[in-house]
């Protein structure tokens, strides 16, 4: 397991992340769960290995757009060598067309455990608008 | 064909699409297998790296509550145990999406060597875990030195 002896492998595995950063790194849908409540629509996504700070939420024109950036695993540049790589490390995004209209001064967000949590309160009923048309 | 061949360029005369195609199939396979491995159908997946004095077992766990996992070492083997808890629904509230995965789950692994059980550290944060498993001392490889 010398360093050494493994330079090819290794090579391999870190370059992407190491020079390009953010830019090659693959970028994953979050799995999420979403429920709903007479006043409020919940959302729930994995996020495993971001902290809160790294976490973008938006909601624009009735999309709400999740980004959440995976800092570098430590053992990147330590001399390690990787035995094993059953997952791959990304980034998170994905977005939702939002049904209800949201008020979107009440959106609260909290990450806990790799779980970011969403609360999109909905706004009151949208009113009717009648429409005048003007005859000839 | 064989004027074909020639106003094509960068096409050596032993062009041979179908080999063309095997090629393009394994660059393809390198391509995934060097992101992602081997996937498992075991859960956690894990990402294990190691030097010579130690090795990093990494997973993603989002959910798990540090207190609900638990982790063994015997010998050269890592269990690792827990539960991922599902969303509560309340009365009155449905799903409109149930992608996160849930359940309890166990996976063991064995390292191609004696672990230090004694200095085992363990962190699980932002749903990430990270094991440093140290090399028991005994087991170290060492130098011999070659009398003349």
């Amino acid at each position: 397991m010398n360093n050494k002896d493994n330079q090819v492998a290794q090579k391999d595995t870190q370059e992407p992340g190491h020079l390009e950063r953010t830019r090659t790194r693959p970028v994953f849908a979050p799995h999420v769960d979403i429920k709903e409540s007479e006043g409020e629509l919940t959302v729930y996504a994995d996020i495993p290995g971001v902290p809160e700070e790294k976490v973008d939420i938006m909601v624009e024109k009735g999309i709400l757009t999740i980004r959440a950036e995976v800092p570098d695993p430590k053992e990147v540049n330590r001399g390690f060598s990787r035995m094993v790589e059953e997952y791959a490390t990304g980034d998170y995004e994905r977005a939702f067309a939002l049904s209800d209209e949201v008020d979107q001064d009440g959106i609260r967000a909290s990450v806990r455990n790799g779980v970011l949590e969403i609360h999109l309160p909905k706004a009151g009923p949208a009113k009717a608008r009648k429409i005048e048309i003007a005859g000839d | 064909m064989i004027g074909l061949r020639q106003n094509l360029p960068h096409i050596s005369s032993h062009w041979n699409p179908v080999s063309e195609l095997a090629n393009l199939q394994r660059a393809i396979n390198r391509a995934f297998d060097s992101h992602v491995g081997r996937p498992s159908a075991e859960y956690p997946a894990l990402n294990i790296s190691a030097n010579d004095h130690e090795a990093v077992v990494t997973a993603e766990l989002p959910g798990v509550d540090p207190a609900g996992l638990e982790i063994t070492v015997r010998g050269t083997t890592l269990t690792l145990k827990g539960e991922r808890k599902e969303t509560s629904v309340r009365e009155g509230e449905k799903y409109h999406r149930r992608e996160r995965p849930a359940g309890a789950f166990s996976r063991s692994i064995e390292l191609p060597y004696k672990l230090d059980s004694e200095n085992v550290q363990a962190s699980l944060k932002h749903g990430l875990l990270r094991v440093v498993l140290p090399r028991a001392e005994g087991d170290k490889p060492r130098k011999v030195a070659i009398s003349s």
